[in-house]
């Protein structure tokens, strides 16, 4: 155990460092793979410990980045303010799509937050008036001292700490315990006297909020919001994070997250057939490492070391039928 | 709006449900025995209509066109199949994630090949020009696909009820352990169900062609329709299939003429509110 | 074990806040080694087409000219903005900060472009924007940007004043629904009011709209004798199809924009676009040595006849080595360069005589377009009708139009 967190720590503080070594760019980089870090860490939240696939998590995402920079242009509101403001209007449409979403699971719950995700996306794109269309919402306010690339790099840093300390002690806590039980067995839970529509509704709360939180940090590091943010591309490239990196690992998704964000930026900078090779990684994960790169790791490791290995986790998400 | 007006939106929203099925009938024919949503559904759309769009410009003959994107995209279909989905099968987000990974690579393969501009496919000659029907001027093509719409849905209906295959698909979709007792090689009714809604996928995509011409972007527009429809109607039967595209069709034609703001929440408002209230579609399908 | 490494921690970041990162400079000043010249287009997406075109003007250039600008190599560093906001910038940021571009030529898409205007301004790199910008780069000061082919509204304004003289008193617009098409249809609105004419009414269809029948229906009993077309790319085919299908041809007369029924558009029609009417500052079948020229040596290049926003491309990157070439063969300051491009005239070009007003927008001439039959039986815009120096404004003062607030779907001209 103590040898995993010296080696976080290590890790941490190269991170730290990271700004001594590279360049501007390769910071602005670093601070998109730690904020879709912390999203994929929150949409595991719902896939891995909860067992439910969201394909519209962007809809959330760009919901809380909308509200950051609306609140800061409309309401006069710095960032502090506006990234609560906007934290809390996330954990209401949250509420709200969860409440609809929750009494299924499988292919119903993955259609439902898709359609929601589309909605977001629609409002976004048409409802002019308010978040400027296609041209999108100014943002890229940054807190008075940390106006300077490499300084929100640092605190974007410091809340992707944070998020996946809390979200550590979140999963082993009782109510962590719950939404796992319900994923393994809902019946179980039931004959428990847990109402399984309750523990999904808190896992899809804990999964907005994070993904809640990324969205502020988002509206401040782009100079504006626009309704690509809300894709069904972003949903995609979200998924495929937590899938890639391995939903079974509690750090996989940031894994994910990092290499996928950094991978993007080094292979556009080459072809432009970027959308074939995440179409492809998609492919070969799903067919030759359906634990994602660190699941796949530890298993190798696990071997090697000879200690028996995990029993094999059921499918992440249970069939509609 | 006036009575002319309303019978045009009509007329319009019922030749949009007709393709609309087209698509969305191998669509729900992959759900119904497979149990998941092949979200590649649009880029075979968007190959047929390319496949369709270079035939017709090599041979000059429709029927060939025609041919070429149904063929085409069923063997591709068909060697997808094979290669890739077989090897999931069963495990339904595995299958789901393998279509969404298939359709990115297909969509930004035909972008590589036939470039970003709209490209429209010339109707046959038969059907080009428009007919009057009662004070109203209507294009023939789109007439067309609504009779082959109806024809296509009386297909289907004869092979599911009437045939062998029919049966067999139709048990696969009660109960696949009984079947595999049986000895019915469910696998290869799956491959085949698949080839068939490739089939159509492809065939629609050159209908497609002719309505909204061919480019980057209608794979994921008719995905969405076609998602809509199924919802709406009830995943995985045919009947669904039908009421769910008349009622998209109606609801985008009107839609768009009378709330054009809100196109968004007319389309996936419905989706949303059957997925919540009624989760087997407005039908109630068997699942 | 964990209070050590919290200190360690501690101690990285009181270092780092102590010694910031130095920046990276560009030596922009430089006179020889190759020009890093960022190209960032739509190359995917529902404008790639035109986004195509865009790059392979550019790239005609720089093969007639050697591939150099005052003698020193260009390194053209092409990026897709997938017509995406946010990728716009993301590459943008990547050709800047990463890729040390000397200045960057782009974008193709509007919603694009008012996000690198913003962003371009924090930085030392001037942007070269080759297709009509949203008037907001009018209203708005923007020091580093130069608006190649002027803005949205410029090119659409004369054809309102030139549809009342026509007899075209009632007409309705159907214009695509996002910041491009609305400034367009701004543009030829308020002129048209101006002179006189009758707006019955606005159709709005989202861009990339599937079905563009249930539109047609809209206007199938309108009063209208004429309807503006303010669509673009596959919109406008879709809706010169379905107007065919529908049997609209002959009911009201179709008055084009700049962009509706450009060569773009042309392909995707084919013989049945021969006779469309339109406006814009761009004529691909112009009787003009230059123009001819140009058309010729695209066609060759490209099996197709060169669009708008081909010559956009190639008209951009002109300007950039000129500019360049005045400079003493660098970039140098962002603002200075934008300067010098600013005091470069055409008397003639590929679009026609330009000149650049003392606020720095450039003013061009406006034709009157037919489809005509071109070579080898492909249509192609000629000119009709010359309408010379046509600037931002639509013949206001400054302090009229300045006084008006940005075209939208909100304000489309008069007096608010």
């Amino acid at each position: 155990m103590n040898m995993r967190v010296t080696g976080l720590v290590v890790l941490v503080v190269l991170a730290v460092l990271l700004p001594y070594g590279v360049g501007e760019y390769w910071v602005g980089i670093a601070t998109e793979a730690a904020i879709f870090a912390i999203v994929a860490l929150g949409l595991n939240v719902l896939m891995g410990l909860g067992g439910l696939v969201s394909v519209g998590h962007a809809g959330l995402f760009a919901t809380s980045a909308y509200a950051t920079s609306l609140a800061q242009q409309h309401l006069d509101l710095g960032f502090a303010t506006s990234g609560l403001f906007a934290i809390g209007v996330t954990i209401a449409v949250t509420a709200l799509v969860a409440a609809l979403a929750v009494r299924t699971t499988g292919m119903y719950f993955l259609m439902i937050t898709l359609a929601v995700g589309m909605l977001v996306w629609g409002l976004s794109h048409r409802w002019s008036s308010l978040t400027g269309g296609e041209n999108g919402s100014v943002s890229g306010v940054r807190p008075a001292g940390v106006t300077r690339y490499y300084q929100y790099y640092w605190l974007v840093l410091g809340v992707l700490v944070a998020v996946a300390v809390v979200l550590w002690y979140f999963q082993r806590s009782r109510a962590g315990m719950r939404i796992r039980g319900t994923r393994d067995s809902a019946a179980r839970m039931t004959s428990m006297g847990y109402s399984p529509a309750a523990q999904r509704f808190v896992a899809f709360l804990a999964s907005g909020t994070v993904t809640a939180v990324a969205g502020v940090l988002y509206a401040g590091y782009y100079p504006v919001v626009s309704p690509s943010t809300a894709h069904l591309s972003m949903s995609i490239l979200f998924m495929l994070m937590v899938i890639a990196g391995g939903s079974s690992v509690y750090l996989g998704p940031a894994v994910g997250a990092i290499v996928l964000t950094v991978l993007r930026a080094a292979v556009s900078a080459e072809t432009q057939r970027w959308a074939t090779i995440m179409g492809l990684i998609l492919v070969a994960v799903v067919l030759f490492a359906p634990d994602g790169i660190s699941g796949t790791l530890r298993g190798r490791l696990r071997r090697r070391t000879a200690v028996p290995p995990q029993p094999a986790r059921e499918p992440v998400a249970q069939g509609a039928r | 709006m006036s009575g002319g007006e309303l019978l045009l939106t009509t007329f319009n929203g019922l030749s949009f449900a007709g393709l609309l099925f087209l698509v969305a009938s191998g669509f729900t024919l992959i759900f119904s025995l497979m149990g998941v949503l092949n979200l590649a559904h649009g880029s075979f759309y968007l190959w047929g209509g390319y496949l369709g769009l270079v035939t017709l410009g090599a041979t000059g003959s429709w029927v060939l066109a025609l041919l070429a994107g149904a063929l085409g995209v069923a063997l591709g279909g068909g060697v997808l199949e094979r290669l890739v989905f077989r090897r999931v099968r069963g495990i339904e987000l595995s299958e789901v994630l393998l279509s969404v990974g298939i359709s990115l690579v297909l969509a930004d393969l035909a972008l590589a090949q036939f470039g970003g501009d709209s490209l429209t496919i010339a109707p046959p000659a038969a059907l080009a020009g428009s007919v009057e029907l009662g004070g109203l001027v209507v294009p023939r093509f789109r007439l067309a696909v609504i009779v082959a719409a109806v024809l296509v849905m009386i297909g289907l209906a004869v092979l599911l009820r009437r045939t062998r295959v029919g049966a067999i698909i139709r048990a696969g979709v009660d109960d696949e352990e009984m079947l595999d007792a049986l000895g019915v090689n469910v696998r290869r009714v799956a491959a085949a169900v698949f080839v068939l809604g490739a089939l159509l996928a492809g065939a629609s995509g050159v209908v497609g062609g002719v309505f909204f011409g061919v480019y980057p972007g209608a794979d994921a527009e008719m995905l969405l329709f076609a998602l809509v429809v199924v919802v709406v109607g009830g995943l995985g039967s045919l009947q669904g299939a039908v009421v769910g595209s008349v009622v998209v069709g109606l609801v985008y034609s009107f839609g768009v003429a009378l709330a054009p703001d809100l196109l968004y929440f007319v389309l996936f408002g419905p989706m949303l509110l059957v997925l919540v209230l009624r989760p087997r579609g407005i039908l109630g399908g068997r699942l | 074990m964990r209070a050590r490494a919290f200190t360690i921690t501690l101690m990285a970041l009181a270092l780092a806040a102590c010694a910031p990162p130095a920046a990276d400079d560009v030596d922009v000043h430089r006179t020889t080694g190759p020009l890093s010249i960022g190209f960032v287009d739509s190359l995917s997406g529902p404008l790639a087409g035109a986004g195509t075109d865009m790059l392979q003007g550019a790239r005609l250039w720089l093969d007639e000219n050697g591939g150099t600008m005052s003698g020193r190599p260009v390194e053209l560093l092409v990026e897709d903005d997938h017509g995406s906001t946010e990728t716009g910038v993301q590459v943008t940021k990547r050709l800047v900060e990463a890729n040390g571009a000397d200045l960057v030529i782009g974008p193709l898409a509007g919603n694009v472009g008012v996000a690198l205007g913003r962003y371009v301004t924090t930085t030392e790199v001037p942007l070269v924007y080759p297709i009509p910008t949203s008037d907001v780069f009018v209203h708005e000061n923007y020091p580093t940007v130069f608006p190649v082919t002027g803005t949205a509204p410029q090119f659409n304004a004369p054809l309102g004043q030139w549809a009342v003289a026509k007899g075209h008193r009632r007409v309705v617009t159907i214009c695509s629904d996002y910041a491009f098409g609305q400034q367009v249809c701004g543009g030829f609105a308020d002129r048209f009011r101006a002179a006189g004419g009758e707006l019955i009414s606005q159709i709005w269809p989202p861009l990339g709209s599937s079905d563009f029948a249930p539109f047609i229906s809209q206007l199938q009993r309108t009063p209208a004798d004429a309807v503006f077309v303010g669509l673009i790319g596959a919109d406008s085919v879709k809706f010169l199809k379905a107007w065919k299908d529908f049997g609209m041809s002959g009911r009201a007369t179709l008055l084009g924009s700049d962009p509706a029924f450009d060569q773009a558009v042309l392909r995707g029609v084919g013989a049945d676009a021969v006779g469309l009417v339109s406006v814009g500052h761009f004529a691909e079948g112009r009787d003009n040595p230059l123009t001819r020229k140009f058309s010729e040596s695209f066609q060759r290049a490209y099996k197709k006849l060169p669009s708008y926003y081909a010559a956009s491309g190639y008209l951009a990157v002109d300007w950039t080595a000129r500019a360049i070439a005045a400079n003493g063969g660098k970039v140098g300051e962002a603002a200075d360069f934008v300067r010098v491009m600013r005091s470069i005239d055409y008397p003639d070009s590929v679009f026609g005589p330009i000149t650049v007003d003392d606020r720095g927008q450039p003013v061009y001439s406006v034709y009157l377009r037919e489809v005509a039959a071109g070579p080898g039986n492909l249509p192609w815009n000629t000119v009709t009708e010359t309408i010379p120096d046509v600037g931002a404004t639509g013949g206001l003062s400054y302090d009229e139009y300045l006084s008006r607030p940005i075209f939208s779907r909100g304000y489309q001209g008069g007096t608010p």
